[in-house]
């Protein structure tokens, strides 16, 4: 057999082995970033080819959860994108209150889907936070979910590199995270008050057993985050998530994708893009 | 008319003012207007050269004769309305305009002026009548009513002209705005009916996009080919009248006319060829040639602009999709480089150990990997065939035995049994082989199902136990308290124990222990639960424990023929746990027995709970009040709860009714609660079964929403508990899943379980109506929505309500292709008074399926020509026959494939070798309904 189709055959294998592993759907993710990010952990564990690869991890089983940790990418920073961030502030978030005042409810949910380590969530939490007004009479639940629980531990624990806070304005930045000592300044953590607002829990968007993450039980959001993970599925199954986030949206609710994602032409009739600049969208009433 | 006034002849006049007679009578000889004079007889007096001219009669002979023998109006003379008669009645003029006959037959249109003529007496004594002759009149009015008529057309051209153009810039779409043309022009022309091609470039093809009120195939045409192909070619419009009647035919309205008049343009913009026009009408179409030529000129621009919009938006996707990939590769390098300067240290430290392991695996990665994947395919191949003869060899032995063939004597029934065991062994040594080939080739999935240890364990003992009795052995099951659940595959899990256990069995002389010992364990942060199968058999040599778990190896060729079984089983086992995230090792001392360890995470699914301290403090948070830190900006009624559960006693209005929350979820405990309150109830909650059981007795509320995994007491220890309380057992339960649940489970709730709810997939009113009906409250809406649109919602068990099925008739149709597995299948069948029809493969179903519905479809999966899933899939498309349900009847190693089966359409699976007891029940099962 040609080494090539050999290789190719060993990559599909590591990917299948990955997804039944892990439950999550990487088959139908975009081809050429798996083959890179297996790539990454072949050099790592110092095989020559994929074929080799496979036989390391079957070997190793230690090495699946850093195979399936290293198929997903967690680039992230606080207020990434930061016009859309605006935007949900200035006009989305006032609606929210409205529409819950309006209707009755006392809680506006949140969901960020795919939240890294999370930045996304707590820079939503910020928001929130400082609509200091409405948030006495209005509580907000903002769930945070990623497929990847360290990538989750890490966001429990709140420990972030200057980098990470370079949109955040000095004074926001001392109201919410403190300086840690341990690292002479080069780390920041977040304050315990801005900590409790999020929960983070795992949950698998190509999950078709479970529409929305169990532990918050109604699959009822006002407003979903689905930021640079669609960036890397193929198009049905990008199509697939948006179907149930869709379902997982109030009428009314708004859905943030990624700066360079968009709505699959199926679902540009279901929702409003309510400011053509950035990606948010309102699912039709 | 003062001094300018010309001279005039003095002869005119005889005096001023009084016209002489010469004149006067030149006058009357010159002028052009015909005069006659009539006396009251009708008799004609005179009449002037004009009139002698009109008339073509001699004035001499014309004196004397009545006017109408001359120059007669039909209808008008001898009548009322004769000029004359109205003048004598007392008119002082009358005109009229009427046929005027001559006595030659002659005619002509003619414009008749009379007045009266008197005597010196001022008698009235005749009728001076002017005639003329208006034949030119009617020629230049009826010109100008043409004139007019062609005018108005032009206008309404005009309008359609303008109304498509209007159309033409509305629209965007190709096909849209050809077929709102088409649609237009029968408003404004002749054309009835209609086509629009599209000229298909890189196929040198006319294709059609828009047809109007045409009925029957609408072919492509190639250039050249056929009226569009010819005007594609010229490039010049065709017009036709007279075509036979059958080149089109109307669609609808206007019946069976045919029409009869064609006309065909080509559809250009600037010298570009686009595409074809053709139209077809009741009437000539030529006339409107300048209309069509401009209608298909704006169709032209249209039609481009339309192909030009639709590549812009093909190049906007395609720009869109190109953003992503940029984007995502972006956000890749940033990882990567962020995670090489973090790795780069670590990677030092791991080198030199991974040198040296990489050597080693070079060598044996070479010799085994092509081996193997040759092998696993190879092996999937055969098994197919070789279980599809044995199937048949062991269900007719099996009939045989049952004496369906007559009664069977001792002798015989001893050969019988001996074919059938080994049959049976044959059969399992090939189901291991596949097995083993299915897990390799990586075409097994893990399910992730939420196992009840206690009764799981129970069951699967129950088998093992009897099998040890009848060996003399004693079995023990040993279940440390703190276990009750996890989260794992339980068909494998169940499939890897009842293995170990049988091996156990197998390898301990008479007398012998086995125990099957499950403790709990914690590693690394990782929970973990240890599954060890211990007996006091033969043992297994220190050098052998590697060796027994690799495939076709085995210590000893003699065991298997002298223990049974494939000698697979092990290496099973240990892909099987590989496959579960866990480990197998064994234990074992020669001549004293063997202990087979298999250690599985707790929750399969990895680390979905925040660490443990983080957890603990922040329940901590939740529970005291007093440490408002963690909740200081979340406004949510935490702190409430927490003060009720604290207390045990629930506060808040006493005539609610009060719901206990058992879940161990803080999320989910806080999402209920958050609602629930809205809704009017009150609330306690608990984040574990034991303090639940606690609450339960000393609360006593109205109902319980119950969470199935949590640790120290789980769901099902719960409810077991539960039913010892006598005052209690009632309580109404709500079940909140976070995974499904097993059918089998889900029936051995007990019935004070009053639903089982997906968490995740419901929306609030969902809960609410599921509470409201399990305390008897009526509901406030009619139906309020069950589920969210994904459909598994709060759904227990799935698929077979459908109570709106029709079936057809009462017999079944077997589609098979081994005909020993049909015969066999029809004996059972047969035997029990069922009416068959078979098929040999998927095509012959579906024909004979339509030709006679039956009430049930039996299908084997594997079978020539079409498969049995291509048929299913080609019945349930089938409108008459959507309805009749399938039975698939499947391989067993396809037996993972399940949820494949039922999405593809069949409503239930029977495996391969069938059972005549499940094959009658699952057919009375669907044949009911
Ligand atoms: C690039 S990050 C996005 C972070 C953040 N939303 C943002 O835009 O800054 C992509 C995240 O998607 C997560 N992810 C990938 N596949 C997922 C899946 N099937 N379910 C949930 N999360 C997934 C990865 O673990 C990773 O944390």
């Amino acid at each position: 057999m040609p080494d090539e189709i050999k290789q190719k055959e060993a990559l599909i294998r590591v990917i299948t082995l990955a997804q039944q592993w892990s439950g999550c759907n990487f088959l139908r993710y975009n081809p050429g970033t798996l083959e890179r990010r297996v790539g990454r952990r072949m050099i790592d564990a110092r095989c020559q080819n994929i074929s080799e690869y496979l036989d390391f991890l079957e070997r190793h089983p230690s090495e699946y959860h850093r195979l399936v940790a290293g198929l997903t990418i967690k680039v992230s920073c606080f207020f990434r994108d930061p016009p859309m961030f605006s935007i949900l502030e200035k006009v989305v978030l006032p609606r929210l209150f409205a529409q819950a005042k309006d209707s009755g409810r006392r809680q506006i949910r949140v969901w960020s889907t795919a939240c890294a380590g999370g930045e996304e969530a707590y820079s939503l939490a910020i928001l929130f936070a400082e609509q200091t007004k409405l948030i006495s009479q209005v509580s907000t639940s903002i769930l945070a979910t990623d497929l990847d629980p360290d990538a989750l531990a890490s966001a429990a624990t709140g420990l972030y590199p200057d980098d990470s806070l370079r949109e955040i304005a000095k004074m926001q930045r001392d109201r919410f995270f403190v300086s840690s000592p341990a690292t002479d300044g080069e780390f920041w953590q977040i304050r315990p008050a801005l900590r409790a607002m999020v929960d983070f829990v795992v949950f698998d968007l190509t999950s078709t057993t479970r529409t929305s993450p169990p532990s918050g039980i109604f699959a009822e959001y006002d407003l979903i985050l689905c930021r640079n993970m669609l960036i890397y599925c193929q198009p049905s199954l990008k199509l697939e998530i948006i179907r149930r986030l869709h379902t997982c949206l109030r009428p009314g609710g708004y859905l943030v994708l990624g700066r360079s994602e968009s709505l699959p032409e199926e679902y540009k009739n279901h929702f409003v893009h309510i400011d053509q600049r950035v990606k948010i969208y309102a699912k039709e009433e | 008319m003062s001094s300018e006034t010309p001279p005039v002849p003095t002869e005119i006049f005889d005096r001023p003012g009084e016209i002489s007679y010469a004149a006067l009578r030149q006058m009357y000889q010159q002028t052009l207007s015909p005069m006659r004079l009539v006396d009251r007889d009708l008799t004609i007096i005179i009449q002037n050269p004009a009139m002698e001219r009109l008339t073509k009669y001699p004035t001499l002979q014309a004196i004397g004769r009545k006017c109408y023998e001359i120059a007669q109006a039909v209808g008008y003379c001898h009548t009322d309305r004769c000029p004359n008669a109205q003048i004598f009645a007392g008119q002082q003029q009358v005109e009229q305009t009427y046929d005027c006959h001559l006595w030659n037959g002659d005619h002509f249109p003619a414009w008749v002026l009379a007045t009266p003529f008197y005597n010196d007496a001022q008698e009235m004594v005749g009728s001076l009548q002017v005639i003329r002759d208006e034949t030119h009149m009617v020629a230049i009015t009826s010109a100008l009513e043409m004139k007019n008529e062609e005018l108005a057309r032009h206008l309404q051209q005009m309008q359609g002209y303008n109304e498509i153009i209007q159309v033409l810039n509305r629209e965007t779409r190709l096909q849209p705005l050809a077929t709102a043309t088409l649609r237009l022009l029968p408003r404004f022309s002749p054309a009835v009916m209609g086509l629009v091609y599209l000229f298909d470039e890189t196929n040198d093809r006319l294709v059609p996009i828009a047809t109007h009120a045409v009925s029957g195939p609408t072919p492509e045409f190639i250039l050249g080919d056929g009226l569009p192909g010819e005007v594609a070619l010229n490039e010049q419009p065709i017009f036709i009248d007279d075509v036979p009647s059958s080149y089109f035919s109307l669609r609808s309205g206007t019946g069976e006319t045919k029409p009869s008049h064609l006309a065909c343009l080509p559809i250009q913009v600037a010298d570009r060829f686009v595409g074809v026009l053709e139209v077809a009408g009741l009437k000539p179409l030529s006339e409107f040639r300048i209309f069509l030529e401009d209608v298909a000129r704006q169709l032209g621009i249209a039609m481009r602009n339309a192909l030009i919009f639709r590549k812009t938006e093909e190049q906007a996707a395609e720009l869109q999709a190109q953003n992503e990939r940029l984007e995502s590769q972006n956000e890749e390098l940033r990882a990567q480089s962020e995670e090489l300067i973090a790795q780069s240290e670590e990677i030092q430290s791991q080198s030199e150990e991974l040198i040296a392991q990489r050597d080693a695996l070079e060598r044996k990665t070479m010799e085994a990997d092509e081996a193997n994947r040759m092998k696993s395919v190879f092996l999937s191949n055969m098994s197919h065939e070789l279980r599809t003869p044995l199937n048949a060899i062991l269900g007719l032995t099996r009939l045989m035995m049952d004496g369906v063939a007559g009664a069977v004597n001792d002798q015989q029934g001893q050969y019988l049994e001996v074919v059938l065991r080994n049959g049976n062994n044959l059969l399992e040594l090939i189901n291991d082989i596949l097995d083993l080939s299915r897990i390799e080739t990586g075409r097994e999935e893990v399910r992730f199902d939420q196992i009840h240890l206690r009764g799981f364990l129970e069951s699967l003992s129950a088998n093992i136990r009897s099998l040890a009795e009848r060996q003399k052995l004693t079995f023990n099951l040993q279940l440390a308290p703190e276990v009750s659940s996890m989260v794992n595959d339980e068909r494998k899990l169940g499939q890897i124990l009842t293995n170990l256990m049988t091996n156990a069995i197998k390898f301990t002389p008479k007398g012998g222990a086995i125990t099957l010992e499950v403790t709990g364990e914690e590693r690394e942060g990782r929970e973990l639960l240890c599954f060890a199968v211990n007996d006091t058999g033969i043992g297994i040599a220190p050098e052998h424990t590697e060796i027994i778990f690799e495939p076709f190896r085995q210590i000893d060729g003699s065991a298997s023929r002298k223990y049974g079984g494939s000698g697979l089983g092990l290496s099973i086992c240990k892909k099987l746990v590989a496959l579960l995230g866990g480990e197998i090792t064994v234990r074992s001392t020669l001549g004293q027995g063997s202990s087979f360890t298999v250690i599985l995470p707790r929750d399969r699914r990895g680390k979905n709970r925040l660490p443990d301290q983080e957890w603990q403090e922040r329940l901590h948070g939740m529970l005291h009040p007093d440490t408002k830190r963690l909740s200081s900006l979340i406004s949510f009624p935490a702190s409430d709860l927490a003060r009720e559960t604290k207390g045990g006693e629930q506060e808040g209005d006493a005539s609610l009714p009060h719901i206990l929350l058992v879940d161990d979820d803080m999320i989910s405990v806080r999402e209920l609660g958050v609602h629930l309150r809205e809704a009017g109830y009150r609330i306690s909650f608990c984040l574990d079964g034991k303090t639940g059981l606690r609450l339960l007795e000393k609360q006593r509320p109205d109902l319980v929403l119950l969470d199935l995994v949590m640790p120290v007491m789980d769901g099902y220890a719960f409810l077991r508990e539960m039913r010892r309380l006598p005052s209690l057992s009632r309580t109404p339960v709500v079940i909140l899943s976070a995974m499904d649940i097993d059918p089998n489970t889900s029936r051995q709730l007990p019935p004070n379980v009053r639903g089982v709810l997906a968490k995740g997939n419901i929306v609030r009113a969902d809960l609410i109506a599921k509470v409201r009906q399990a305390l008897g409250q009526p509901s406030p809406q009619p139906a309020p929505a069950q589920t969210t649109s994904n459909g598994s919602g709060s759904a227990t068990t799935s698929s077979s309500d459908d109570s709106d099925r029709q079936t057809g008739g009462r017999h079944i149709l077997i589609a098979e292709d081994n005909p020993d597995n049909m015969f066999f299948l029809e004996e059972i069948l047969k035997a029990n008074g069922y009416d068959i029809r078979q098929a040999g493969n998927g095509k012959e179903a579906l024909r004979i399926a339509a030709d006679d519905p039956p009430g049930l479809i039996l299908m084997d999966i594997q079978m020539p020509d079409m498969s049995g899933l291509e048929a299913v899939q080609a019945i349930r498309a089938n409108p008459s026959l959507r309805a009749i349900p399938i039975v698939a009847i499947t391989a067993r190693a396809m037996k993972g494939d399940r949820q494949n089966m039922l999405d593809s359409g069949c409503d239930d699976y029977i495996s391969k070798p069938v059972e005549p007891d499940v094959l009658l029940q699952t057919v009375t099962k669907w044949l009911k309904k």
